[in-house]
């Protein structure tokens, strides 16, 4: 009998232990629609909608843009009359949550999608193609600015639409410039950018070591090293990192060299704060601007928000940086459908995708600039984001969204960090990111 | 009844075996054929490619590069923890009453939580701010501040400092717990005989400590390759891919890279390496409780 007890005890640890490891608790932080189901919601389709974001612990902390997206989810859910289950699920986790949800062929039916990843996703088949479900639709491509389109069309074929974005510019302290003789109008060129971030490049307190920089430069993270670090630069320098049917790499084509060649100088005079190549902080960059450790940074219009929130005693100032053209570098998300989705809720997924297009609801959805041209002209009408919205038809994703994007994002962060660090020269350190992502990209 | 009271350990380790069996090897054998896979089922492309992954990664300078680190932090740190976690083990033996009030502290390091320690190195190590470059420009020793972990030549070593002070606890405890064990006696002996204590520590606690310290070490090497969290929150595997060791690698390609099938074949290579250590650990246990 004592065995038999023994062996029934065994089991039953053996089974709460398989059932604990079913719980995910550990990462994301999910909200429910909080519906009950009633008899007549019993006969509603459920669609079901994954973003990346936090939950308010509390109603007291609910921000503007939650609340909004909260408005426009009831709307969505009153007006085309569906039960539609929402999951937010932390930043951090949510790459990750949905590649594993999708791999097991669960998971949402509607998603949003960075840019970034989106070409892997479209590899894999998690996304479903929408080309089809766009030709009858309210949206049409004509409605997006064409830079921001480009992100969903992988060769004519259309998988989901672009949501949101935000385009970069140049953030300055328009005292410490006026001090060392300088005044930026609305477009800077390179060569004024060096000379006054070399100019604001001081030893304040006569120690021996350098406290105040000129320039705010990220080169440790791989996306602000390709979005507001070389990929900026190589788009104002017209250089583009691959030719237009992304089977050749091109970091060794003149303009690219060439911009490489200005972000090395820069750091050879020795503008950029001390780990510039190892830093990824973006807030620990705009802190610094804040606290006038810093002339001039790039950054998106949320870091213009960031720095004015803290009011620093200066007068801050945007511009537009130049070389052959003025041009920024967008990222943003997407809305897709999964492939999984079958028919009928594919349909209506894509009405409620149809919905969250239309202008008002766009603009409740995202809080920062909405990618089609007409909710964009109602959104963001501060006079602050005047600059940031005047370059976004000249902005573009700095490498063609595909499905090696994050892995040649990194390996051209570590290529900087190496010419940067001075372990490789400007030509040698692109002729060998080059050849590896021409290896990479031919697999 | 005979046969019941026979076959009663092979039903009680029954669980056990259905758990390796379904969360370790399983997985396990799913990855490696994976390893030879390429694309995805959702896809429609999912085949058989042989070896083209297997080509691929294994010439991959970045995994190369990966491997070198790998071995020069496994063993550095782990040599370095027991020197240390040894040497302090020794001083505690010490009848000092002020150690009642020191032995405690040793432990720290490893109570702290591995990312919320790894991120204050990373503001001490900071190269215009951090309180390292500060004391060390205060104290005349530097004239400019030093890239820590921002220059490639040094990052290895900041890592390492980091590793080494995390994980020396380990041994500490585990060489402390064995000096207890070692018979008083014996060192009375030597004394009568004449030795002095560096005799002692060479022919007596050396030799008594010898499989504690060998089990130390094994399961050591184990766990420091293995190591992710700390390096990859101190520093990402950067600058230029300095401190990128293999997990970071496996991380990136499977997690980063979404290049699941081509992330086992790294993993395989860990395996082996951990397999072979534990192999040596097993032997060296039975060794142990034979004696």
């Amino acid at each position: 009998m004592k065995k038999v007890l023994l062996i029934v005890l065994v089991c039953v640890l053996l089974m709460s232990t398989l059932l604990a490891c079913g719980n995910d608790t550990t990462t994301t932080t999910t909200a429910q629609n909080g519906q009950t189901t009633t008899e007549a919601e019993g006969e509603k389709e459920t669609v079901t909608f994954w973003l990346p974001g936090t939950v308010p612990a509390s109603p007291d902390e609910e921000t503007e843009s939650y609340k909004n997206m909260m408005l426009m989810f009831d709307k969505i859910r009153d007006d085309l009359n569906i039960v539609l289950d929402f999951e937010m699920i932390t930043f951090a986790a949510y790459d990750d949550r949905c590649n594993t949800a999708l791999s097991a062929n669960t998971g949402p039916d509607i998603l949003m999608v960075n840019s970034v990843t989106l070409g892997a996703f479209v590899d894999k088949g998690f996304v479903m193609e929408t080309t089809d479900l766009m030709e009858n639709s309210s949206i049409q491509k004509d409605d997006f600015f064409p830079g921001l389109f480009k992100h969903v069309d992988f060769n004519g074929k259309v998988f989901g639409l672009p949501l949101d974005t935000g385009t970069r510019a140049l953030i300055y302290n328009k005292d410490m410039l006026s001090e060392n003789g300088f005044e930026f109008g609305k477009e800077v060129t390179w060569d004024e950018m060096y000379d006054a971030a070399v100019a604001s490049t001081q030893d304040t307190d006569n120690d021996g070591i350098t406290d105040v920089f000129g320039y705010g430069f990220l080169g440790g993270e791989s996306w602000m090293n390709l979005y507001e670090g070389i990929g900026m630069f190589a788009i104002q320098n017209q250089a583009q990192f691959f030719n237009d049917d992304l089977t050749e790499a091109q970091f060794t084509s003149p303009e690219v060299i060439e911009a490489v060649e200005f972000v090395a100088k820069m750091n050879e005079a020795g503008v950029f704060p001390q780990d510039a190549a190892t830093l990824t902080d973006g807030d620990f960059v705009s802190d610094m601007f804040v606290s006038g450790k810093i002339a001039m940074f790039t950054g998106g219009h949320w870091a213009l928000d960031y720095v004015l929130e803290k009011e620093p005693d200066f007068e801050v100032g945007v511009a537009l940086a130049k070389n052959k053209q003025i041009g920024s570098s967008t990222g943003g998300w997407c809305l897709n459908l999964a492939a999984k989705a079958e028919d009928e809720i594919a349909e209506l997924a894509w009405s409620v995708v149809e919905y969250v297009f239309v202008p008002e609801n766009l603009i409740l959805f995202t809080n920062i600039m909405p990618a089609t041209i007409e909710a964009n002209a109602l959104a963001m009408q501060d006079s602050r984001y005047d600059l940031y919205k005047e370059v976004l038809p000249f902005s573009t994703h700095p490498i063609t969204i595909n499905k090696d994007l994050p892995e040649i994002a990194k390996m051209l962060r570590d290529e900087m960090q190496s010419i940067l660090l001075g372990e490789v020269s400007v030509e040698e350190g692109m002729q060998r990111l080059n050849d590896d992502v021409n290896t990479l990209i031919s697999r | 009844m005979d046969y019941r009271h026979k076959l009663l350990p092979y039903v009680l380790l029954l669980p056990a075996i259905i758990g390796i069996a379904v969360f370790s090897f399983y997985p396990f054998i799913i990855n490696v054929i994976n390893s030879f896979m390429a694309g995805t089922t959702q896809a429609g492309n999912l085949r058989f490619v042989g070896f083209d992954n297997y080509r691929y990664v294994l010439r991959d300078r970045i995994l190369i590069k990966s491997l070198v680190n790998t071995v020069n932090w496994t063993f550095t740190v782990t040599i370095f923890q027991f020197l240390v976690g040894f040497g302090l083990a020794l001083f505690c033996t010490s009848k000092l009453k002020i150690m009642k009030l020191v032995k405690p502290l040793y432990i720290l390091p490893w109570a702290i939580p591995g990312v919320v320690a790894t991120l204050a190195w990373r503001w001490m190590y900071n190269g215009d701010y951090g309180i390292i470059n500060s004391m060390l420009f205060q104290l005349g020793l530097i004239k400019a501040n030093i890239g820590w972990i921002s220059n490639p030549s040094l990052a290895m070593m900041s890592v390492i400092i980091v590793g080494v002070w995390k994980g020396f606890p380990f041994y500490l405890l585990m060489t402390f717990a064995g000096l207890q064990t070692i018979p008083g006696e014996l060192f009375e002996a030597a004394k009568i005989d004449g030795a002095n204590q560096r005799q002692s520590f060479w022919h007596i606690t050396l030799p008594q400590m010898k499989v504690v310290l060998t089990m130390a070490l094994t399961l050591g090497f184990i766990w420091t390759s293995n190591y992710y969290d700390g390096i990859y929150a101190l520093t990402g595997g950067g600058p230029a891919r300095s401190t990128e060791t293999l997990p970071i690698y496996i991380y990136n390609t499977a997690f980063s890279y979404y290049r699941m099938n081509d992330a086992v074949i790294p993993s395989i290579i860990l395996f082996i390496f951990a397999a072979s250590l534990g192999a040596v650990y097993l032997k060296l246990k039975t060794k142990g409780d034979e004696l």
